[in-house]
């Protein structure tokens, strides 16, 4: 058994992973060795192209990794998807430099169009780069990224690196067919596709009086952010990324528009570390390039004082203006000290602020007051949304 | 005529003190509520005009804390206090506490509470009043030739019980002389084992029996009316599931003497308000008095359908000095109606109690006369795991029984609810079960019927098909959109073992579904998200609740629930190997299933456990649960330690 077309443990090749993440109507292969297979597809009804990797006997070749760099330089902005099983390089400087290549041209491609990985295997050392280079990545149960000691190349225990990682936008899976279902889903929330199903407002919005009932009375409480966001996105669904610090991150759509969510967590009671911060400014920045918007649910008494988050918060200050993207931030229950900063971005390109009737804003939480923004109640939460994000699509920013 | 009260409290929460606080505002009174912590944002708080705090969740620190409840009363200024059921409404000290404060009970007197609230005394009490009680002996039992003696006047079968007893201990059954002696003494053994006292006495076992009451009415003049019966045989462990009235067991003359027997009873002590006299029914229709309820039961609706009238109406009437407006003979029974209690637990997981947001509430049409609906929360509320799992009442009535039983099915057809776990799926599949159907059963049909915890029926066959067919539109339409429009998706349903190839084309009018040869013309207004798929299947009616989560669409009707994967079937050929692969029996955790608290670990770290072996037990819903182990494996990792509150979902252990 020589090529990347078998999975010796699952007994699936590579062949196989595209059929399950195509549409039935298949895929055209655009490319192939015993490494890799290169091809274009469709999910959901939108164009994708596709590279299956890994899993071969031998390290990867120059020849496969300038072949994919050729395929990953095409024309169009469709999405590119990457199935990653476990590969390596070896330590041969022309393998390194063909690696480089491809991870020049993925960089490249990924300012025009989104990348997705879905890690099936165990990626060491370099080739672990590829799925870095991904906007998101869904780990199956056995995906894991890690680093390889340079002196020795013996491979560190990858348990502790073992993924998803802080701050990155990923999801984990309990099954290949899960991670790969996960992709497919992921796929068919950005932007275009889906594109003839834009309604303009969900089908289904329930009891809108519900909402209260979430907000509730206690005003010390935090706010289940997913329930929020079941009652606010289309067909009650979205994506959800694995949350750092006090934040996740969230792919869905309100009103058609696919959009990025940054909802704060229960978890540390919403404060903001520096994973939090990172993965934050890894969706802005994705959002950013691919002309969605952002709305941010805040509950959040700051962030966590250390140089780390400091400097995270620095640098998504800086996403928010460098993405170019327009944001409605919806104070849910408070934003005190840098916490405004984070998740209600004067920076930002277009930026509304939404809050409910007890929502504070402050530098300090006992002088925290009314935040400067329209006052809605909860069950005009979602009206709100949609009509705002209509505004933003009649004036692109 | 007295005036009505101005002015009244619920101690009470949930569907009852929403119920009363209906009446009330009907009759112009102004409401007061009363809430922990937990129900702080709970329906009853925000229907009454007032609402005030009792204190924390646990209900023995808010809703039963008596001198609390009576400061709020001074507080609001109110005329009089309606228990509901449960809590306090049985308590002679909450009677005569508010007594003793100048505040009106919505209930009986508590001389009348004290008398039927004792066992013992209540039966000596009704077979003073010429009630029919369960042949026995009410003393303690000297000698096995005493026990054969008693029991040979009693007549066979008999049961021999512990005085101390509990829990099925010390409990026998005995056909005959032969078998009284020889479990006299092994009763009295495990008596002295388990309880630490050997007295025991005996009663006549009613094989089969039903469970029929009578409500009864009396007011503070000494009239007193029955109002007909309810049957409540078809419960679970002592809780009733389903109530009827009329009974299919009760004709006229039966009806009339239990009646006369209820009234003596009520009589008998004084009885001012709304109660209950329970009997236990054998299959040669002699009944036996159980015990008497002094308070309102769950069950009333189904008695004010058939008498038309409304009982906590008639209840504050009768509290506020007004005498009954009924005489016996003006009571009518007409119709049936029948009552389902639809509570928070898990069928599939032996009736586990469930807790949480409720992510989907929605209930049938209550636009109809022939339904009602009898509940205490709403879409969006949690429901707390400190309290009765009740979650609402469904009611329906018609003029026969079977198309009350038809009306049931139909309205928790439409009824939805996600986010906890609910029995609606069991409570359809009883409608359906035969035995119910024919009015021909026992208290034990549950437990005969479904054991110790109901496996949903499966679907197979044109069902499964035209479900597939449901699935498969609906993903397409979900997955694909209008981009798929006219344009054919083949894809493939999985259920379980079973595959359904198919083909599905969007079209103007809906979906166009080809399996095999046939073809199946589909049309429905349903959307993504919407709980209900209604719509059409080649022009015949279908509704199905419907849904989603990730790739698995779940679909369900008549208490046949049915969770089909649509994909693509080079999808379904791999399906399998793919997910096969890494954990595929889980993600080793153990999960809680419901709101709680860990009471105790029965493993710990590095122990080897066999699938059914305890791991835990957790406190919820006022009852303690033992978490058993689904497969093999060894703990890794506990989560939680003893006391702890545990959210529903949360990681309690985890395990390779």
């Amino acid at each position: 058994m020589t090529s990347a077309e078998t999975n010796v443990a699952a007994a699936v090749d590579a062949r196989d992973y595209l059929d399950f993440a195509f549409d039935a109507s298949g895929w055209k292969r655009l490319g192939e060795s015993d490494w890799h297979v290169c091809a274009r597809g469709a999910i959901g009804g939108r164009d994708m192209l596709a590279v299956a990797l890994g899993n071969a006997d031998s390290p990867i070749p120059p020849q496969a990794l300038n072949d994919i760099a050729h395929f990953v330089r095409r024309d169009g902005n469709s999405p590119l998807l990457m199935v990653l099983t476990s590969c390596e390089v070896s330590n041969q400087p022309e393998q390194y430099l063909a690696l480089n290549h491809l991870l020049a041209e993925l960089s490249l491609r990924r300012k025009r169009s989104p990348i997705l990985a879905v890690v099936l295997g165990s990626l060491i050392g370099p080739m672990a780069m590829l799925a870095r280079l991904a906007d998101i990545i869904c780990f199956g149960p056995e995906g894991s990224l890690a680093l390889a000691d340079a002196v020795t190349a013996k491979r560190i225990p990858s348990r502790n690196e073992a993924s998803p990682q802080p701050g990155e936008l990923s999801c984990a899976f309990a099954t290949d067919a899960a991670a790969l279902l996960g992709l497919r889903r992921i796929a068919n929330l950005l932007p275009a596709g889906l594109m003839s199903r834009s309604n303009g407002d969900a089908p289904d919005r329930g009891n809108d009086l519900a909402f209260e009932f979430l907000a509730g009375s206690d005003t010390s409480q935090h706010v289940d952010e997913r329930r929020l966001l079941q009652r606010i996105a289309d067909d009650r669904s979205f994506v959800e990324f694995k949350s750092s610090g006090g934040l996740r991150g969230y792919l869905a759509r309100i009103g058609g528009e696919p959009v990025g969510v940054l909802a704060s967590t229960a978890a540390m009671s919403g404060a903001l570390d520096a994973a939090a911060l990172a993965q934050a400014g890894k969706l802005v920045g994705f959002c950013g390039r691919h002309d969605m918007r952002v709305i941010t649910l805040v509950d959040c008494p700051g962030v966590v004082p250390d140089d780390a988050a400091l400097g995270g918060l620095a640098n998504l200050v800086t996403a928010w203006t460098d993405s170019g993207v327009a944001v409605i931030s919806l104070v849910v229950r408070k934003a005190i000290g840098a916490a405004a900063a984070a998740l209600m971005p004067s920076s930002a390109a277009d930026h509304v602020v939404m809050h409910w009737p007890d929502a504070r804003v402050g530098l300090l939480k006992d002088a925290a007051g009314a935040p400067q923004g329209r006052l809605i109640s909860g069950r005009e939460t979602r009206r709100a949304l949609v009509e705002t994000l209509a505004s933003f699509r009649e004036a692109p920013v | 005529m007295t005036s009505l009260f101005r002015k009244i409290l619920i101690a009470n929460r949930g569907e009852i003190a929403c119920r009363i606080m209906r009446t009330a505002k009907r009759l112009g009174i102004a409401t007061v509520a009363i809430y922990s912590d937990a129900d702080r944002d709970a329906a009853h708080v925000l229907m009454a005009d007032e609402a005030y705090r009792v204190g924390p969740p646990p209900a023995a620190q808010s809703y039963l804390d008596v001198s609390r409840i009576i400061e709020v009363c001074r507080e609001a200024g109110v005329d009089a206090v309606h228990p509901g059921y449960g809590f306090l409404s049985e308590r002679r000290a909450f009677a005569e506490a508010l007594r003793e404060a100048g505040i009106g009970f919505i209930g009986p007197n508590p001389e009348a509470i004290d008398a039927m609230g004792d066992k013992i005394t209540s039966k000596r009490v009704a077979a003073e009043a010429g009630v029919s009680v369960v042949p026995g002996y009410l003393g303690t039992i000297a000698t096995a030739e005493e026990a054969v003696r008693i029991a040979d006047e009693i007549g066979y079968p008999v049961m021999i019980k512990a005085s101390a007893g509990g829990g099925g201990k010390g409990m026998r059954i005995a056909h005959s002389a032969g078998e009284v002696a020889e479990s006299v003494e092994r009763s009295r053994s495990e008596a002295a084992a388990s309880f630490g006292d050997d007295r025991l006495f005996i009663e006549k076992f009613i094989v089969d029996p039903r469970h029929i009451e009578i409500q009864v009415l009396g007011d503070r003049y000494g009239s007193i009316v029955h109002l007909g019966e309810r049957e409540c045989s078809i419960q679970r462990r002592n809780q009733k599931v389903l109530e009827e009235s009329p009974s299919p067991f009760v004709d006229a003359a039966m009806r009339s003497e239990m009646g006369a027997q209820a009234v003596a009873l009520a009589r008998a002590v004084g009885y001012d308000s709304a109660g209950t006299v329970e009997f236990v029914v054998g299959q040669d229709r002699s009944f036996y008095f159980l015990e008497m309820n002094t308070r309102l039961q769950v069950e009333h609706p189904v008695t004010e359908f058939v008498t038309g009238l409304d009982l906590v109406e008639e209840m504050i009437r009768v509290a506020a000095g007004e005498p009954l407006r009924y005489r016996q003979e003006d009571i009518r029974l007409n119709g049936w109606a029948i009552e389902s209690r639809i509570c928070a637990e898990d069928p599939e997981r032996g009736f586990l109690p469930s807790a949480g947001r409720l992510d989907i509430y929605r209930t049938p049409d209550e636009q109809s006369d022939r339904l009602r609906v009898d509940d205490g929360v709403r879409e969006g509320d949690n429901v707390p795991a400190l309290y009765d799992p009740l979650i609402a009442k469904l009611v329906t009535y018609a003029e026969t029984r079977d198309e009350a039983i038809e009306l049931q099915a139909d309205a928790l057809d439409d009824y939805a609810i996600e986010g906890i776990s609910t029995n609606i799926d069991f409570l359809s599949d009883l409608h359906r079960n035969p035995k119910w159907r024919s009015g021909e059963f026992s208290t034990a049909l549950i437990a005969n019927e479904y054991g110790a915890r109901f496996e949903p029926r499966a679907c197979a066959g044109e069902e499964l098909l035209l479900r597939a067919a449901v699935a498969a539109s609906a993903h397409v339409a979900a997955f694909y959109g209008r981009m798929s429009q006219s344009v054919p998706i083949q894809l493939a349903v999985l259920c379980g073992e079973a595959r359904i190839d198919l083909s599905v084309t969007l079209d103007d009018a809906g979906a166009t579904v080809q399996l095999g040869d046939r073809s199946l013309s589909l049309a429905a207004d349903w959307r993504s998200g919407q709980p209900f798929w209604r719509g059409s299947i080649d022009g015949a009616a279908v509704r199905l609740k419907i849904s989603t989560v990730d790739d698995v669409i779940t679909l369900a009707r008549r208490g046949q629930r049915t969770s089909l994967r649509v994909l693509t079937p080079r999808q379904a050929d791999l399906f399998d190997r793919l997910n096969a692969s890494g954990n595929a029996h889980g993600t080793g955790q153990l999960v809680s299933p419901l709101l709680g608290v860990l009471v105790r670990w029965m493993v710990v770290e590095g122990d080897r456990f066999s699938a059914g072996d305890p791991l835990c037990v957790l406190e919820a819903m006022k009852m303690e649960m033992v978490l058993r182990a689904e497969r093999d494996g060894v703990v890794t990792h506990l989560d939680a330690s003893p006391g702890n509150s545990i959210e529903a979902d949360a990681v309690l252990m985890r395990f390779a």
